[in-house]
């Protein structure tokens, strides 16, 4: 099996139409099934570790496991919603084939991922600081995202049934890879903290962060606020402090 | 129930398939452990691949109809998960049988056809014998050959066809015992890998002549149709 594997590896790069083909044919999808998952794990190991490379030490260790854990966590929980929305929008592959196309995405997606590492890299040893390092993390995982969806969307069909449940399949990706790689925090490591953690404190979900944000980024900060008077301190002007600026998530 | 619950539920289920994979390996090798390693964490994931990948399995041997198709599965079988599998992996196996079978399916049929009345080389010998000494018209004389040389052709092909069937049968019962005492002796496969080589020829050969004499009888029949036109009296 293990010539298959590599077949499949060279095949995942070069040919993600012969791999559409394979899962839709639901032959047998072993080789696929492990090719993709070692393409998952070292892949988003690689890109993990890269990105602590901004912080160093354990940090390295503890987000080279996390990220292929949130991303395989996260295919245990998607794959029978792809399968349902496929099937209810009249598309229905096998459920192995379904399993192969979503691991096989997932596994070009990270090994995109390692084709950007050096980049991130070279951007952290250049001086890149905390949060727009977030924001290239984020750039590079849309990418990844876009080159998966771009292979699943190959499986379903390329025509306006195809991109409507790829469309749909991607908010429900979105929303649990997100709350996965929400509770699994944090990856890049904040620059002040004194220890590493390998799971930062439960504190609110990722739904709240993406809304927080999002008031934050108009001026609102209603968190900073609150906590501020429940401490007894006169609440900080709108705009980023210089404890925020360096270290929220 | 929360997180703490699901993920123990979780960890038991994954070790039981994990059990259940490995027990239900034929060969408690390397392969079956590292199935049953992903089977504990990967359950709702691998277990749906595997499960119809053994179906899939299954259903090739269970249509493996010949002693040919038997043994190619067999050799495949001696060599999976080893280091002898890239000279028969599971991709090649599976171009072969379909490869064989069509070539076994175009043989049936030509026989079949061979055994119809309109196919008889001796009733068609006997109509030319009998027209020449009738003195018929030499268009239908010419037609009367040609209908006899078809049936020559269909013959000699159905003839190679069958001598192919049995050198590639013959070929791969020794490419099948050969990767097996490779496997039990680990010695070098250069043996079986020269008479992998020579089964890819003759199943490339077997390509060829699948689809080359079809056409080259239909091309014989329209040069002599043609043949015939030229030989015709031109009416205007």
């Amino acid at each position: 099996m293990s010539s298959e594997v590599f077949a499949v590896f060279d095949e995942l790069l070069r040919s993600p139409r012969a791999i559409a083909a394979r899962c839709r044919a639901a032959g047998d999808l072993r080789p696929l099934f492990v090719a993709s998952l070692s393409a998952l794990v070292l892949g988003a190991g690689v890109f993990g570790a890269t990105l602590a490379t901004s912080r160093g030490g354990l940090q390295l260790l503890y987000s080279g496991v996390k990220l292929p854990l949130a991303l395989v966590v996260t295919m245990l929980l998607v794959v029978p919603a792809f399968h349902a929305i496929a099937a209810g929008l009249g598309r229905s592959l096998s459920f192995s084939g379904m399993i192969g196309l979503t691991l096989a995405a997932a596994g070009r997606g990270a090994l995109l991922l390692v084709a950007l590492s050096p980049l991130v890299w070279l951007s952290f040893d250049r001086g890149l600081t905390y949060h727009p390092g977030v924001l290239l993390a984020a750039a590079c995982y849309a990418l990844a995202g876009l080159a998966a969806l771009d292979l699943v969307l190959k499986g379903v069909g390329f025509d306006a049934r195809g991109f409507v449940i790829v469309g749909l399949f991607a908010g429900v990706l979105l929303a649990t890879g997100g709350q996965t790689a929400w509770m699994l925090r944090p990856f890049l490591g904040r620059p002040s903290a004194p220890s590493v953690p390998f799971l930062r404190q439960r504190e609110s979900s990722f739904w709240d962060a993406v809304q927080q944000s999002s008031l934050s980024s108009v001026g609102v900060y209603r968190v900073t606020r609150a906590l501020s008077t429940a401490e007894g301190r006169t609440p900080s002007p709108p705009g980023p402090s210089l404890e925020s600026a360096s270290e929220s998530r | 129930m929360n997180l703490v619950d699901l993920a123990v539920l979780y960890g038991v289920a994954g070790t039981l398939s994990g059990v259940v994979v490995y027990r239900s390996r034929p060969r408690r090798d390397f392969g079956a452990l590292g199935a049953a390693l992903l089977s504990a964490p990967l359950w709702p994931l691998w277990l749906p691949v595997l499960f119809a990948s053994k179906g899939i399995e299954r259903e090739l041997q269970h249509s493996a109809t010949t002693e040919t198709e038997a043994a190619l599965l067999e050799g495949h079988e001696a060599v999976r998960s080893t280091p002898l599998e890239p000279l028969l992996p599971r991709l090649a196996v599976e171009r072969l049988l379909r490869e064989l079978r069509r070539a076994t399916e175009r043989y049936a049929e030509l026989i079949h056809l061979l055994s119809k009345k309109g196919f008889d080389r001796a009733a068609a010998e006997e109509r030319l014998t009998r027209l020449e000494q009738e003195a018929a018209s030499p268009r239908t004389l010419a037609s009367a050959r040609l209908h006899l040389e078809n049936i020559l052709r269909l013959q000699s092909l159905a003839a190679r066809d069958r001598r192919a069937l049995e050198e590639l049968s013959e070929l791969i019962a020794a490419l099948r015992t050969q990767l097996v005492f490779a496997r039990y002796s680990g010695s070098s496969p250069g043996e079986a890998s020269d008479i992998v080589t020579e089964v890819w020829a003759r199943v490339e050969m077997l390509g060829t002549s699948s689809d080359g004499p079809l056409c080259e009888l239909d091309a014989a029949l329209l040069a002599e149709e043609y043949a015939l036109g030229q030989a015709r009296p031109h009416s205007g």
